[in-house]
């Protein structure tokens, strides 16, 4: 096992220590100041994020963000939101990678002192044409399925995009939600007065697994350290994790009722120490700990590995000696830790204490002895960067074109990134915990209403479109957070935040790192015109192989909604006949980097953002949602508008059958691109189209009538005229045998 | 038509098996004299003799199948359990002509079954008598399993 | 008085919340009791639900473990007495490997199965269940009309019902078959999970014992509703109907008045 600190590094060590580190310390600095845990490339530029807002509980400092979602009979109940990326490790061995990737983000937001309500995955994978890049992407969706739908949480969101820059380096975003009330947050640091307190770790026994994550998490790939980077990732345990959970509510609840203030922190890179440590620095304490005490299920292993290694499904509570043989009884008696997987339990490990030293010892001698700010406080670089200017020259006239718009859609329909999702999330579970009012793939983002009795929602979407990063990575953000605004405020959700993960290359090459920094100012610049904050991030930089192939820009949004009334909500899905149809937002001529110009091969700008227009057209269709006159609502991405509506009717296909009939207009596809483009607003089912006219002209807003819906099952436009069963299969075979093998290269 | 050989792929975790442990904790309440228990995944696969040590090699490299950092591999040349061994799989078992999504030169035809090996407290497999007793009443449901023993 | 619901928590278990809300939405006593209370803590419940999960990860096979637990010694006696017990997805899978449905063999040794889905994998659709037999044949759900039809979420990865063709046609003759795979209009359907018959649930030889892979109490309040359901479209923008028990909740009723009329019996 080695270290990845540089020469630089290690001599910083050893001249603020006065000698060199010992073995455990080493370890403790590599993890501590990787890339993985220190943001050392990327902090300063995240500086540059909105985080504050009337929504905000809680900012980017902890595990997970919290936003203030409303108030049922007098409790402020926030929603907590972490987001991250487990691309590494999916990549080198996928089913578990995911599966731990989930685990992760699900103690994020545990340790706020939340019950876990909701999970999303952005999934970015290679060509599936190619049997290995397909193996990694089912064993991707087989790991997320195994881990989410055995802990019980729902999973209500996520997209899909494949692409060439993603066959060495799979993208496996992951984001979790969280409820709690404000006076029950848990935060990630010692509390007040703290000092005498119990350090008790919680969980599965420590072994050899995943020893030495963090700075794996900062390494680039290639086959050959794939191989031997198999032991650097861990060992997922959903079984485990859903008694944690479980025995964590009942240990929140006793807190409460006792009115005791802990500290409670996720395990992740950095292993028991790095965990401790934060918790310690963060409360302004120092701590003595004995790694001896650490319950292991393998004998013999050196302190290095009981203190850094990252054995999964842990946590880290300090509590007061008073409460502590209550938090041991709730976790081995009560949920049974230690009958049910081999070693696992709650166990005292160690003590908070005055000062801020970090002292650790093994068997009696001392192996760690740091001061915990130097520890935790990172390294920072100021690393040379260089911002490509996005090319936008338009494409000389005139552009190719299908033979017309039939042919256009059916194209559309079956392209790669548009094709249905459906064998995908089909494999994981939407609707446990009983709270899902919208599931996934029914609107643009999911819903629940994760408070029985209430009429409050939660809606959850992501965005971040890769063909759009690679052409331009500062736009490519900017779309990628209205975007991800738009698909929660199609199911009449109010944005209440956002949380951004922001998967690069290697930092160290200036073209790489100014492609972060350049989406780093898209998705500040967006997210102020749009007055939605950030309240949790992650950033993924490496993603690379030794061959060089880097993966697409890809700074990817999720978004958190609030919906004041569970009735006044609507899924994408046509809801009757007769209806009219509207478009609110701009026809977008413009096809950079839209499937119809990736089918065409056209090369063009990514379309420009008029925020003033995007936040009226937000407002118009939220106040139309209050008035109940939206039946069924979606926003237009890939694809463009006909495909947009195409998936609304496909939404009916199996009860109310419902078409559609296009009047002549630019979105129709007969004239220009306009039917084509990207990224330009909502279609909208209107329950009263007179009603919904008056009130955008009301607002100053002017809406494209495109026509009706009908009670024939087809999609009718121009001299089009096509059943939707058949525009149904051509959208649904691509991927409905994502489980298949590759077909076979050169094969007839 | 080239001649075609067997291959059992045994592969068995070096890190504790907690599937094994909660089977353990079953045979001990149903009331059998066991003290440890051993599940392996077994992958049997049909294979063009001329492919078979590319086969071998294959195995290796799929890392949802065989992880060295936490599996032990033991190849076989036959397709038969061990004494002391019982091998469950489903009564409708359909052999796949890809491994992992792949498919590999060769490859005629490929089933996974499951392992088990029952030891006493010296270390010993358990007599046949209790091992049938064992799957008899809890390794194996005939409603949709085999045991072969 | 009331009757008592044991709402019965295995490790792995992650349903018992909307299962105890559902259950008490009818006006019965519905409690969640975890499995570290041991069977002696069950003896007094009136009534068991099995809600679904993964009980102890699947381990060996889904539902196994669970069915040679020390709990499910309190189950089996109180169903053998008459009382009712209802396993949803992962708790009819231990109903079946314990042996007490479709009872046609001994305890604790099945005579069908719930395997692996056909393809193999975990598959999260909306579906509906009819009843299949008379309502006076499973007691245990005596509140549900003929012929009724219950929306319900298929989540699972074991659902097959698999058993040889002998036993298949015994389950029928008899009765056993209480619920099959339908659409809204109570029409069978080609199960999604490919189970044998196409049954969705099975009862024993009693009907006070029921064993049920999809789950109702996931469609059990207006709101959970799928697209193009009319009670859904009758309740936007109304908030208390968006909100109210319908659906689902039919099955749990049903439940609950087979309850109160075995206790008026008894």
């Amino acid at each position: 096992m080695s270290v990845a600190l540089s020469a630089d590094e290690l001599r910083t060590i050893a001249e603020h220590l006065g000698r060199q580190p010992t073995e455990t310390e080493l370890y403790a600095f590599d993890a501590q100041w990787s890339e993985h845990c220190s943001y050392k490339s990327s902090r300063h530029f995240l500086r540059r994020l909105p985080t504050d807002g009337p929504t905000v509980m809680q900012g980017p400092a902890e595990d997970a963000g919290i936003l203030h979602l409303g108030t049922w009979k007098g409790d402020r109940y926030g929603v907590v939101i972490a987001h991250e990326s487990h691309n590494h490790p999916s990549q080198v061995v996928p089913y578990e990678g995911a599966a731990t990737g989930v685990g992760g983000i699900v103690r994020d937001v545990l340790c706020m002192g939340a019950e876990v309500i909701g999970l999303a995955d952005p999934l970015r994978f290679g060509r599936l044409e190619d049997p290995h890049c397909r193996y990694v992407a089912q064993s991707v969706v087989d790991g997320i399925a195994a881990y989410g739908n055995a802990i019980g949480v729902p999973n209500l969101g996520g997209d899909v995009y494949v692409d060439e820059s993603f066959d060495d380096n799979v993208l496996v975003n992951v984001v979790a939600l969280g409820l709690v009330k404000e006076q029950d947050i848990i935060h990630s640091h010692a509390p007040k007065n703290a000092i005498g307190y119990d350090i008790v770790l919680v969980g599965k026994a420590t072994d050899r697994s995943g020893f030495g994550g963090a700075s794996f998490s900062s390494l680039t790939l290639d086959d050959a350290d794939a191989e031997a980077n198999k032991g650097a990732v861990q060992v997922p345990d959903p079984f485990l994790k859903n008694v944690i959970m479980r025995a964590s509510y009942q240990v929140f609840a006793e807190l409460r009722k006792l009115g005791i203030e802990a500290g409670y922190k996720d395990l992740g890179a950095g292993g028991f120490v790095g965990c401790s440590a934060e918790l310690c620095a963060a409360g302004g304490v120092g701590a003595e700990v004995e790694l001896d005490r650490v319950p292991t299920s393998q004998a013999d292993l050196p302190p290095a590995v009981i203190a850094i290694g990252e054995t999964q499904e842990r946590l880290c509570w300090i509590v007061p000696p008073s409460f502590t043989p209550l938090l041991l009884a709730i976790y081995n008696e009560q949920f049974s830790l230690p009958r049910i997987s081999r070693s696992a339990a709650a166990a005292i490990v160690g003590k908070v204490v005055e000062g801020s030293r970090y002292v650790a010892r093994h068997h009696g001698e001392i192996v760690m002895d740091v001061d915990l700010n130097f520890l935790t406080g990172g390294v920072r670089y100021n690393r040379p960067y260089s911002i490509a200017l996005p090319n936008a020259a338009r494409p000389a006239a005139p552009l190719p074109r299908f033979p017309n718009a039939g042919v256009a859609l059916d194209a559309l329909l079956a392209h790669r990134d548009v094709a249905s999702r459906q064998a995908i999330f089909q494999r994981y579970d939407g609707v446990v915990r009983g709270t899902t009012a919208i599931p996934r793939g029914a609107a643009d983002a999911g819903v629940i209403c994760p408070i029985p009795g209430a009429p409050l929602g939660v809606a959850l979407a992501v965005a971040g479109n890769p063909r759009y990063g690679k052409l331009d990575p500062q736009a490519a953000a900017e779309h990628a957070v209205v975007e991800a605004v738009r698909n929660v405020v199609a199911v009449g959700a109010r944005p209440l935040g956002l949380t951004d993960c922001l998967n690069f290359g290697d930092p160290t090459v200036p073209e790489h790192l100014g492609a972060m920094v350049a989406a780093v100012d898209g998705l500040a610049y967006a997210a102020r015109r749009l007055e939605t904050p950030y309240v949790s991030g992650n950033v993924s930089l490496y993603n690379q192989s030794k061959s060089g192939r880097t993966v697409a820009p890809s700074p990817i949004v999720a978004c958190v909604g609030g919906i004041d009334d569970i009735a006044r909500t609507a899924s994408m899905a046509f809801k009757r006949p007769n209806s009219v149809l509207y478009f609110v937002g701009q026809p977008e001529e413009r096809v950079g980097g839209s499937v119809y110009a990736d089918l065409l091969g056209i090369t063009d700008a990514l379309p420009a953002i008029d925020y003033d227009r995007v936040a009226r057209e937000i407002e118009l269709v939220l106040t139309a949602f209050e008035r109940d006159l939206i039946l069924a609502a979606h926003d237009v991405s890939d694809g463009g508008a006909l495909v947009a509506l195409a998936k609304m009717a496909f939404a009916t296909r199996d009860d109310a059958r419902i078409g559609i009939r296009l009047e002549p207009s630019p979105l129709d596809g007969r004239a220009g691109t306009a039917a084509f483009g990207e990224a330009c607003g909502f279609l909208i089912e209107a329950a009263d189209g007179a009603a919904f006219l008056t009130l955008a002209l009301s607002l100053g807003i002017d809406v494209l009538r495109l026509g009706e819906t009908t009670a024939a099952y087809d999609f009718t436009f121009g001299d089009v005229e096509r059943p939707l069963d058949a525009l149904y299969e051509t959208w649904s075979a691509p991927l409905r045998d994502f489980y298949a093998p590759a077909p076979v290269a050169g094969a007839a | 038509m080239s001649e075609a050989v067997e291959r059992a792929y045994v592969i068995t975790l070096t890190i504790p098996d907690n599937e094994a442990f909660t089977a353990l904790t079953t045979l001990a309440r149903i009331g059998l004299p066991v003290e440890r228990a051993v599940r392996s995944d077994v992958w049997i696969a049909t294979v063009d003799t001329e492919h078979a040590a590319t086969l071998d090699r294959t195995i290796t490299t799929i890392e949802t199948i065989y992880n060295p950092n936490k599996h032990r591999l033991e190849v076989r040349s036959d397709a038969r359990p061990r004494p002391g061994e019982v091998w469950i799989t489903a009564l409708d078992e359909t052999p796949a002509i890809t491994v992992a999504g792949r498919t590999v030169a060769g490859v005629r035809g490929i089933v996974r079954r499951t392992a088990w090996r029952l030891l006493d407290d010296r270390g010993a497999d358990v007599p046949a008598a209790v091992l049938e007793r064992a799957t008899e009443t809890f390794l194996c449901n005939p409603a949709f399993q085999k045991a072969i023993l | 008085m009331t009757a008592r619901v044991a709402v019965v928590v295995f490790p792995g278990t992650n349903s018992e919340d909307e299962t105890q809300r559902a259950l008490a939405a009818t006006g019965v006593e519905a409690e969640i009791v975890h499995w570290s209370r041991g069977s002696a803590a069950l003896r007094a419940f009136d009534a068991f639900v099995l809600p679904g999960g993964f009980a102890y990860e699947d381990r060996v096979r889904a539902g196994a473990v669970a069915a040679h637990d020390e709990v499910m010694d309190a189950v089996i006696d109180a169903a053998q007495a008459g009382k009712f017990v209802i396993g949803i997805c992962n708790g009819a899978q231990m109903l079946l490997e314990a042996g007490l449905v479709p009872g046609t063999g001994p305890l604790r040794r099945p005579t069908a199965a719930f395997a692996p889905n056909a393809g193999g994998k975990f598959l999260c659709v909306h579906t509906h269940v009819r009843l299949a037999v008379a309502p006076e044949r499973v007691p245990v759900l005596a509140g549900l009309a003929a012929d009724a039809v219950v929306p319900a979420w298929i989540s699972h990865g074991e659902g097959r019902l698999a058993a040889p063709e002998a036993e298949l046609d015994l389950l029928e003759r008899d009765g056993h078959v209480a619920f099959v795979y339908c659409n809204a209009r109570g029409e069978r359907i080609v199960a999604p999970n490919g189970s044998a018959r196409g049954v969705a649930g099975l009862t024993n030889r009693d009907g006070n014992v029921l064993a049920i892979m999809p789950h109702p109490e996931r469609d059990a309040w207006t709101f959970m509703h799928r697209d193009g359901d009319p009670d859904k479209a009758a309740a936007r923008g109304n908030t208390r109907a968006m909100l109210a028990p319908s659906g689902g909740i039919r099955f749990f009723q049903a439940f609950a008045a087979g309850l109160t009329g075995a206790n008026v019996a008894r």
